[in-house]
Protein backbone atom coordinates (compact mmCIF):
# COMPACT_ATOMS: atom_id res chain seq x y z
CA UNK A 1 0.00 0.00 0.00
CA UNK A 2 1.45 3.12 -1.03
CA UNK A 3 2.26 6.27 1.83
CA UNK A 4 -0.52 8.06 0.12
CA UNK A 5 -3.01 5.56 0.50
CA UNK A 6 -1.79 5.04 4.19
CA UNK A 7 -2.54 8.69 4.54
CA UNK A 8 -6.16 8.67 2.60
CA UNK A 9 -7.37 6.16 5.02
CA UNK A 10 -5.59 7.83 8.17
CA UNK A 11 -7.53 11.48 7.06
CA UNK A 12 -10.64 9.02 6.61
CA UNK A 13 -10.01 7.52 10.61
CA UNK A 14 -9.40 11.15 11.57
CA UNK A 15 -13.08 12.74 9.78
CA UNK A 16 -15.04 9.49 11.39
CA UNK A 17 -13.64 10.23 14.73
CA UNK A 18 -14.18 13.83 14.63
CA UNK A 19 -18.02 13.04 13.74
CA UNK A 20 -18.52 10.55 16.35
CA UNK A 21 -16.71 12.67 18.50
CA UNK A 22 -18.90 15.63 18.40
CA UNK A 23 -20.32 16.69 21.43
CA UNK A 24 -24.01 17.45 20.23
CA UNK A 25 -26.48 15.05 19.08
CA UNK A 26 -26.43 11.75 17.83
CA UNK A 27 -28.01 11.42 14.58
CA UNK A 28 -31.57 9.16 15.07
CA UNK A 29 -30.34 5.90 14.28
CA UNK A 30 -32.28 2.19 14.21
CA UNK A 31 -31.89 0.82 17.53
CA UNK A 32 -29.82 -2.92 18.29
CA UNK A 33 -31.78 -5.82 17.39
CA UNK A 34 -32.86 -6.91 20.91
CA UNK A 35 -36.02 -8.64 20.07
CA UNK A 36 -36.78 -11.96 21.29
CA UNK A 37 -35.69 -13.80 17.77
CA UNK A 38 -32.45 -11.62 17.84
CA UNK A 39 -29.73 -13.82 15.53
CA UNK A 40 -32.12 -16.46 14.56
CA UNK A 41 -33.14 -17.04 11.16
CA UNK A 42 -37.26 -17.03 10.67
CA UNK A 43 -39.49 -16.28 7.54
CA UNK A 44 -42.62 -13.85 8.72
CA UNK A 45 -44.35 -15.34 5.67
CA UNK A 46 -43.30 -18.98 6.75
CA UNK A 47 -46.19 -21.52 8.68
CA UNK A 48 -47.43 -20.84 12.04
CA UNK A 49 -44.99 -22.90 14.26
CA UNK A 50 -46.70 -24.87 16.53
CA UNK A 51 -46.23 -26.45 19.77
CA UNK A 52 -45.10 -30.00 20.61
CA UNK A 53 -49.19 -30.53 21.51
CA UNK A 54 -50.19 -29.60 18.11
CA UNK A 55 -51.55 -26.67 18.53
CA UNK A 56 -50.49 -22.93 16.55
CA UNK A 57 -48.03 -21.25 19.51
CA UNK A 58 -49.00 -17.40 19.39
CA UNK A 59 -45.72 -16.70 21.03
CA UNK A 60 -44.05 -13.49 20.19
CA UNK A 61 -44.12 -9.62 20.45
CA UNK A 62 -46.79 -8.23 18.56
CA UNK A 63 -47.69 -4.99 16.67
CA UNK A 64 -51.52 -4.28 16.41
CA UNK A 65 -53.69 -1.61 15.04
CA UNK A 66 -54.05 1.48 17.04
CA UNK A 67 -58.18 1.89 17.30
CA UNK A 68 -59.43 4.69 18.84
CA UNK A 69 -62.96 3.62 17.63
CA UNK A 70 -64.16 0.11 16.78
CA UNK A 71 -66.94 1.92 14.38
CA UNK A 72 -63.63 2.58 11.90
CA UNK A 73 -61.94 0.77 9.56
CA UNK A 74 -58.52 1.30 7.99
CA UNK A 75 -55.31 -0.02 7.16
CA UNK A 76 -51.78 0.64 8.71
CA UNK A 77 -48.26 -0.11 8.38
CA UNK A 78 -46.78 -3.74 7.43
CA UNK A 79 -50.51 -4.68 6.97
CA UNK A 80 -52.02 -4.35 10.18
CA UNK A 81 -55.80 -3.68 9.63
CA UNK A 82 -58.55 -2.73 11.49
CA UNK A 83 -62.38 -3.55 10.02
CA UNK A 84 -65.07 -2.00 12.74
CA UNK A 85 -68.61 -2.04 12.77
CA UNK A 86 -70.12 1.46 11.50
CA UNK A 87 -73.09 1.20 13.21
CA UNK A 88 -73.89 0.33 16.44
CA UNK A 89 -77.20 -0.03 18.47
CA UNK A 90 -77.12 1.53 21.74
CA UNK A 91 -80.10 0.68 24.10
CA UNK A 92 -81.30 3.08 26.28
CA UNK A 93 -78.96 2.80 28.96
CA UNK A 94 -75.84 2.13 26.69
CA UNK A 95 -76.88 5.55 24.50
CA UNK A 96 -76.84 7.67 28.19
CA UNK A 97 -73.51 6.15 29.50
CA UNK A 98 -72.36 7.03 26.41
CA UNK A 99 -73.28 10.76 26.06
CA UNK A 100 -71.76 11.05 29.15
CA UNK A 101 -68.48 10.22 28.87
CA UNK A 102 -66.07 13.09 29.94
CA UNK A 103 -62.66 12.91 28.45
CA UNK A 104 -61.51 14.94 32.12
CA UNK A 105 -62.72 11.30 33.94
CA UNK A 106 -60.64 9.58 32.27
CA UNK A 107 -59.58 6.14 33.68
CA UNK A 108 -56.50 5.33 31.14
CA UNK A 109 -55.47 8.68 32.19
CA UNK A 110 -55.70 7.86 35.37
CA UNK A 111 -53.42 5.00 34.81
CA UNK A 112 -56.00 2.29 35.94
CA UNK A 113 -56.22 -0.74 33.87
CA UNK A 114 -57.57 -0.97 30.33
CA UNK A 115 -59.43 -3.85 30.12
CA UNK A 116 -59.09 -6.15 27.41
CA UNK A 117 -61.07 -4.73 24.86
CA UNK A 118 -58.76 -1.36 25.22
CA UNK A 119 -55.65 -3.68 25.75
CA UNK A 120 -55.42 -5.43 23.02
CA UNK A 121 -55.78 -1.98 20.79
CA UNK A 122 -52.67 -0.73 21.18
CA UNK A 123 -49.92 1.65 20.91
CA UNK A 124 -47.30 -0.15 22.33
CA UNK A 125 -46.36 -4.22 21.77
CA UNK A 126 -48.35 -7.01 23.41
CA UNK A 127 -45.78 -10.08 24.04
CA UNK A 128 -47.75 -13.95 24.17
CA UNK A 129 -46.26 -16.28 25.76
CA UNK A 130 -48.00 -19.77 25.47
CA UNK A 131 -47.59 -23.41 27.27
CA UNK A 132 -50.14 -26.02 26.64
CA UNK A 133 -52.21 -24.93 29.69
CA UNK A 134 -51.65 -21.40 29.81
CA UNK A 135 -51.27 -18.43 27.54
CA UNK A 136 -49.77 -15.06 29.05
CA UNK A 137 -50.56 -11.96 27.55
CA UNK A 138 -47.53 -9.45 28.46
CA UNK A 139 -49.01 -5.87 27.27
CA UNK A 140 -46.30 -3.36 27.42
CA UNK A 141 -48.28 -0.93 27.85
CA UNK A 142 -48.47 0.25 31.76
CA UNK A 143 -46.67 -3.08 32.06
CA UNK A 144 -50.08 -5.05 32.85
CA UNK A 145 -50.33 -8.38 32.44
CA UNK A 146 -52.97 -11.14 32.33
CA UNK A 147 -52.64 -15.12 32.18
CA UNK A 148 -55.11 -17.37 30.82
CA UNK A 149 -55.99 -20.97 31.08
CA UNK A 150 -56.49 -22.42 27.91
CA UNK A 151 -57.00 -25.83 28.39
CA UNK A 152 -61.05 -25.53 27.64
CA UNK A 153 -62.01 -24.99 31.99
CA UNK A 154 -65.21 -23.50 32.24
CA UNK A 155 -65.71 -20.12 33.75
CA UNK A 156 -65.48 -20.35 37.94
CA UNK A 157 -68.93 -20.63 39.10
CA UNK A 158 -68.49 -17.88 41.45
CA UNK A 159 -66.79 -15.96 38.56
CA UNK A 160 -69.48 -12.94 38.43
CA UNK A 161 -69.51 -12.25 42.23
CA UNK A 162 -65.87 -11.05 41.58
CA UNK A 163 -65.52 -8.47 38.85
CA UNK A 164 -62.13 -6.85 37.87
CA UNK A 165 -61.19 -4.57 35.37
CA UNK A 166 -59.67 -7.35 32.61
CA UNK A 167 -62.81 -9.65 34.24
CA UNK A 168 -62.44 -13.09 34.32
CA UNK A 169 -61.01 -15.11 31.16
CA UNK A 170 -60.77 -19.14 29.55
CA UNK A 171 -59.56 -20.17 26.96
CA UNK A 172 -60.13 -23.23 24.17
CA UNK A 173 -59.02 -24.12 20.81
CA UNK A 174 -61.68 -24.51 17.95
CA UNK A 175 -59.12 -26.06 15.52
CA UNK A 176 -55.81 -23.99 15.05
CA UNK A 177 -58.33 -21.02 16.24
CA UNK A 178 -57.62 -19.87 20.13
CA UNK A 179 -61.01 -18.84 21.41
CA UNK A 180 -60.84 -16.67 24.79
CA UNK A 181 -64.07 -16.36 26.45
CA UNK A 182 -64.50 -12.94 29.14
CA UNK A 183 -67.11 -12.27 31.39
CA UNK A 184 -67.23 -10.66 35.22
CA UNK A 185 -65.76 -6.93 34.20
CA UNK A 186 -66.46 -4.16 36.87
CA UNK A 187 -67.72 -2.01 34.03
CA UNK A 188 -65.36 0.21 34.50
CA UNK A 189 -63.63 -0.21 30.90
CA UNK A 190 -64.18 0.92 27.93
CA UNK A 191 -64.18 -0.70 24.14
CA UNK A 192 -62.23 1.59 23.00
CA UNK A 193 -61.49 5.27 24.01
CA UNK A 194 -65.36 6.35 23.93
CA UNK A 195 -67.63 3.27 23.93
CA UNK A 196 -68.83 2.07 27.48
CA UNK A 197 -69.64 -1.24 28.00
CA UNK A 198 -72.09 -2.84 30.95
CA UNK A 199 -71.49 -4.99 33.54
CA UNK A 200 -73.21 -7.99 31.34
CA UNK A 201 -70.20 -7.65 29.01
CA UNK A 202 -69.38 -11.40 27.46
CA UNK A 203 -66.14 -10.51 24.81
CA UNK A 204 -64.99 -12.84 22.46
CA UNK A 205 -61.59 -12.84 21.29
CA UNK A 206 -60.34 -15.15 18.35
CA UNK A 207 -56.75 -15.59 17.54
CA UNK A 208 -54.93 -17.33 14.44
CA UNK A 209 -52.23 -17.67 13.65
CA UNK A 210 -52.15 -17.38 9.66
CA UNK A 211 -48.22 -17.58 9.01
CA UNK A 212 -45.43 -16.87 11.31
CA UNK A 213 -45.81 -13.24 11.06
CA UNK A 214 -49.05 -12.50 11.07
CA UNK A 215 -52.65 -13.26 13.20
CA UNK A 216 -55.72 -12.88 12.46
CA UNK A 217 -57.84 -11.39 15.61
CA UNK A 218 -61.50 -11.25 15.83
CA UNK A 219 -63.44 -9.64 18.34
CA UNK A 220 -67.06 -10.12 19.24
CA UNK A 221 -68.60 -7.76 22.30
CA UNK A 222 -72.34 -8.71 23.97
CA UNK A 223 -73.37 -6.58 25.71
CA UNK A 224 -77.35 -6.27 25.92
CA UNK A 225 -77.62 -3.99 28.34
CA UNK A 226 -75.64 -1.43 26.27
CA UNK A 227 -76.52 -2.93 23.14
CA UNK A 228 -79.24 -3.98 20.67
CA UNK A 229 -76.62 -6.32 18.95
CA UNK A 230 -73.48 -7.98 19.13
CA UNK A 231 -70.50 -5.26 17.82
CA UNK A 232 -68.28 -7.34 15.64
CA UNK A 233 -64.15 -5.90 14.92
CA UNK A 234 -61.54 -7.96 13.19
CA UNK A 235 -57.86 -6.91 12.99
CA UNK A 236 -54.53 -8.36 11.45
CA UNK A 237 -52.19 -8.44 13.77
CA UNK A 238 -47.89 -8.49 12.76
CA UNK A 239 -45.42 -9.65 14.46
CA UNK A 240 -41.95 -7.46 15.44
CA UNK A 241 -38.96 -10.50 15.71
CA UNK A 242 -36.68 -7.69 16.67
CA UNK A 243 -38.72 -5.79 19.48
CA UNK A 244 -38.58 -6.64 23.05
CA UNK A 245 -41.23 -5.66 25.68
CA UNK A 246 -39.99 -2.91 27.92
CA UNK A 247 -40.50 -1.39 30.95
CA UNK A 248 -43.49 1.14 31.34
CA UNK A 249 -44.69 3.42 34.07
CA UNK A 250 -48.20 5.50 33.54
CA UNK A 251 -47.57 6.91 36.90
CA UNK A 252 -44.02 8.20 36.03
CA UNK A 253 -45.20 11.55 35.16
CA UNK A 254 -49.28 11.40 34.80
CA UNK A 255 -48.75 11.07 38.91
CA UNK A 256 -48.18 15.07 39.02
CA UNK A 257 -51.44 15.80 36.86
CA UNK A 258 -53.64 13.32 38.80
CA UNK A 259 -52.50 15.16 41.94
CA UNK A 260 -53.08 18.50 40.64
CA UNK A 261 -56.29 17.86 39.40
CA UNK A 262 -55.60 18.13 35.39
CA UNK A 263 -56.37 14.23 35.41
CA UNK A 264 -59.72 13.15 37.19
CA UNK A 265 -61.22 9.86 38.04
CA UNK A 266 -64.41 8.20 39.78
CA UNK A 267 -66.05 5.49 39.08
CA UNK A 268 -68.69 5.68 36.49
CA UNK A 269 -72.58 4.74 36.86
CA UNK A 270 -72.16 1.23 35.91
CA UNK A 271 -75.24 -0.40 34.93
CA UNK B 1 -38.06 34.73 21.25
CA UNK B 2 -42.09 33.93 21.52
CA UNK B 3 -44.49 35.09 19.41
CA UNK B 4 -48.28 34.37 19.02
CA UNK B 5 -48.74 32.12 16.05
CA UNK B 6 -51.25 33.71 14.00
CA UNK B 7 -50.00 32.06 11.21
CA UNK B 8 -50.58 29.26 12.54
CA UNK B 9 -54.47 29.76 12.91
CA UNK B 10 -54.27 30.34 9.37
CA UNK B 11 -53.16 26.69 9.14
CA UNK B 12 -54.52 25.58 12.20
CA UNK B 13 -57.25 23.40 10.26
CA UNK B 14 -54.54 20.90 9.11
CA UNK B 15 -52.51 21.39 12.61
CA UNK B 16 -55.54 20.52 14.63
CA UNK B 17 -56.60 17.40 12.47
CA UNK B 18 -53.33 16.32 12.88
CA UNK B 19 -53.01 16.89 16.81
CA UNK B 20 -56.80 15.73 17.44
CA UNK B 21 -55.31 12.23 15.45
CA UNK B 22 -52.45 11.73 18.04
CA UNK B 23 -54.09 13.08 21.15
CA UNK B 24 -53.24 10.54 23.81
CA UNK B 25 -55.70 9.70 26.42
CA UNK B 26 -55.48 12.71 28.58
CA UNK B 27 -54.18 15.15 25.76
CA UNK B 28 -57.85 16.40 25.19
CA UNK B 29 -58.16 17.18 28.93
CA UNK B 30 -54.40 18.73 29.19
CA UNK B 31 -53.80 21.07 26.52
CA UNK B 32 -55.62 23.89 24.61
CA UNK B 33 -56.23 24.31 20.73
CA UNK B 34 -56.81 27.74 20.94
CA UNK B 35 -53.53 28.57 22.58
CA UNK B 36 -51.13 28.32 19.92
CA UNK B 37 -47.40 28.80 20.80
CA UNK B 38 -44.06 29.08 18.88
CA UNK B 39 -40.62 29.62 20.12
CA UNK B 40 -37.03 28.68 19.37
CA UNK B 41 -35.16 28.42 22.39
CA UNK B 42 -31.99 26.60 24.37
CA UNK B 43 -32.56 22.58 25.48
CA UNK B 44 -32.21 22.40 29.35
CA UNK B 45 -33.01 18.65 29.97
CA UNK B 46 -34.90 15.75 28.18
CA UNK B 47 -37.00 13.91 30.79
CA UNK B 48 -36.83 10.58 29.52
CA UNK B 49 -39.65 9.44 31.16
CA UNK B 50 -43.23 7.54 30.90
CA UNK B 51 -45.82 7.69 30.08
CA UNK B 52 -44.47 10.88 27.42
CA UNK B 53 -41.05 12.27 28.20
CA UNK B 54 -39.88 15.72 27.70
CA UNK B 55 -38.36 18.10 26.58
CA UNK B 56 -37.31 21.53 28.94
CA UNK B 57 -36.43 24.26 26.63
CA UNK B 58 -35.40 27.71 28.24
CA UNK B 59 -36.96 30.49 26.04
CA UNK B 60 -36.22 34.18 26.35
CA UNK B 61 -39.80 35.74 26.79
CA UNK B 62 -40.70 39.55 25.54
CA UNK B 63 -39.14 41.01 28.66
CA UNK B 64 -35.84 39.34 28.36
CA UNK B 65 -36.44 36.71 31.14
CA UNK B 66 -35.94 33.69 30.78
CA UNK B 67 -38.88 30.81 30.91
CA UNK B 68 -38.79 27.29 30.80
CA UNK B 69 -41.45 25.09 28.64
CA UNK B 70 -41.68 21.60 28.83
CA UNK B 71 -42.51 20.36 25.58
CA UNK B 72 -44.34 16.59 25.55
CA UNK B 73 -42.90 14.13 24.00
CA UNK B 74 -44.03 10.55 23.10
CA UNK B 75 -43.73 7.26 25.28
CA UNK B 76 -39.87 6.24 25.60
CA UNK B 77 -39.98 2.61 24.14
CA UNK B 78 -41.48 4.03 21.22
CA UNK B 79 -39.22 7.02 20.48
CA UNK B 80 -36.73 3.92 21.35
CA UNK B 81 -37.65 1.68 18.55
CA UNK B 82 -38.16 4.91 15.93
CA UNK B 83 -34.46 5.18 16.56
CA UNK B 84 -34.12 7.87 19.07
CA UNK B 85 -32.88 7.79 22.76
CA UNK B 86 -32.30 10.47 25.61
CA UNK B 87 -29.14 11.48 23.60
CA UNK B 88 -30.57 12.31 20.91
CA UNK B 89 -30.80 16.03 21.60
CA UNK B 90 -28.19 16.73 24.20
CA UNK B 91 -28.55 20.42 26.25
CA UNK B 92 -27.07 23.40 25.40
CA UNK B 93 -28.34 22.73 21.74
CA UNK B 94 -30.83 24.88 20.16
CA UNK B 95 -34.54 23.75 19.32
CA UNK B 96 -37.31 25.17 17.73
CA UNK B 97 -41.26 24.32 18.37
CA UNK B 98 -44.70 24.60 17.20
CA UNK B 99 -48.19 23.84 18.75
CA UNK B 100 -49.92 24.94 22.15
CA UNK B 101 -50.27 26.01 25.44
CA UNK B 102 -51.74 23.85 28.37
CA UNK B 103 -55.14 24.47 29.70
CA UNK B 104 -54.21 25.24 32.83
CA UNK B 105 -52.46 28.66 32.98
CA UNK B 106 -49.80 28.14 35.61
CA UNK B 107 -48.62 25.04 33.78
CA UNK B 108 -45.54 25.22 31.50
CA UNK B 109 -46.12 22.09 29.47
CA UNK B 110 -46.75 22.15 26.47
CA UNK B 111 -47.58 20.23 23.23
CA UNK B 112 -46.75 19.82 19.48
CA UNK B 113 -43.72 19.83 16.99
CA UNK B 114 -40.18 20.12 18.28
CA UNK B 115 -37.28 20.30 15.42
CA UNK B 116 -33.46 20.29 15.63
CA UNK B 117 -31.18 22.01 13.04
CA UNK B 118 -34.61 21.92 10.41
CA UNK B 119 -35.41 18.42 10.99
CA UNK B 120 -38.02 16.84 13.14
CA UNK B 121 -37.41 15.72 16.69
CA UNK B 122 -38.44 12.95 19.03
CA UNK B 123 -41.10 12.05 16.38
CA UNK B 124 -43.41 8.91 17.65
CA UNK B 125 -44.53 5.63 15.73
CA UNK B 126 -48.59 6.31 16.93
CA UNK B 127 -49.12 7.11 13.81
CA UNK B 128 -48.08 3.77 12.30
CA UNK B 129 -51.24 2.07 13.85
CA UNK B 130 -53.72 4.14 12.92
CA UNK B 131 -53.96 4.19 9.10
CA UNK B 132 -50.68 5.62 7.98
CA UNK B 133 -50.80 9.42 8.41
CA UNK B 134 -47.93 11.00 9.23
CA UNK B 135 -46.18 10.37 12.36
CA UNK B 136 -45.82 13.53 14.60
CA UNK B 137 -45.94 14.14 18.39
CA UNK B 138 -49.35 14.26 20.57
Amino acid sequence: MSIRWIGLALTAVLVTLSFTAHPFAQTRQSPPDRGFLAGKKYDLNGPAPRLANGHPDLGGVWDRPGVQDITKSFTAKDGMKQVGQADLQFTEAGLKAYKSYDPKNDYAGACLPYGWPRAIQGLHPLQIVQSDDFAAFLFEQNSWFTVVPIDGRPHPKDAKSVPTWFGNTVGRWEGDTLVLDTIATNGYTMLDYTHPHSTELHLIQRFTRTDFGHINYEMIAEDPKYYKTPIKNTRTFVLRPNWETMEYSCEETNLDQIKNGTIKWTPPNVE
Amino acid sequence: MIRNLTILLASGGLFLASTAIFAHHSASAEFDDTRPLEFTGTVRLVEWVNPHGYVQVDVKDETGKIVTYRVEIMAPNGLYRAGWTKDSVKPGETVSFKGRRAKNPQSMNVSGRLSLNGKPLFTGTEGDRRGGAATENP
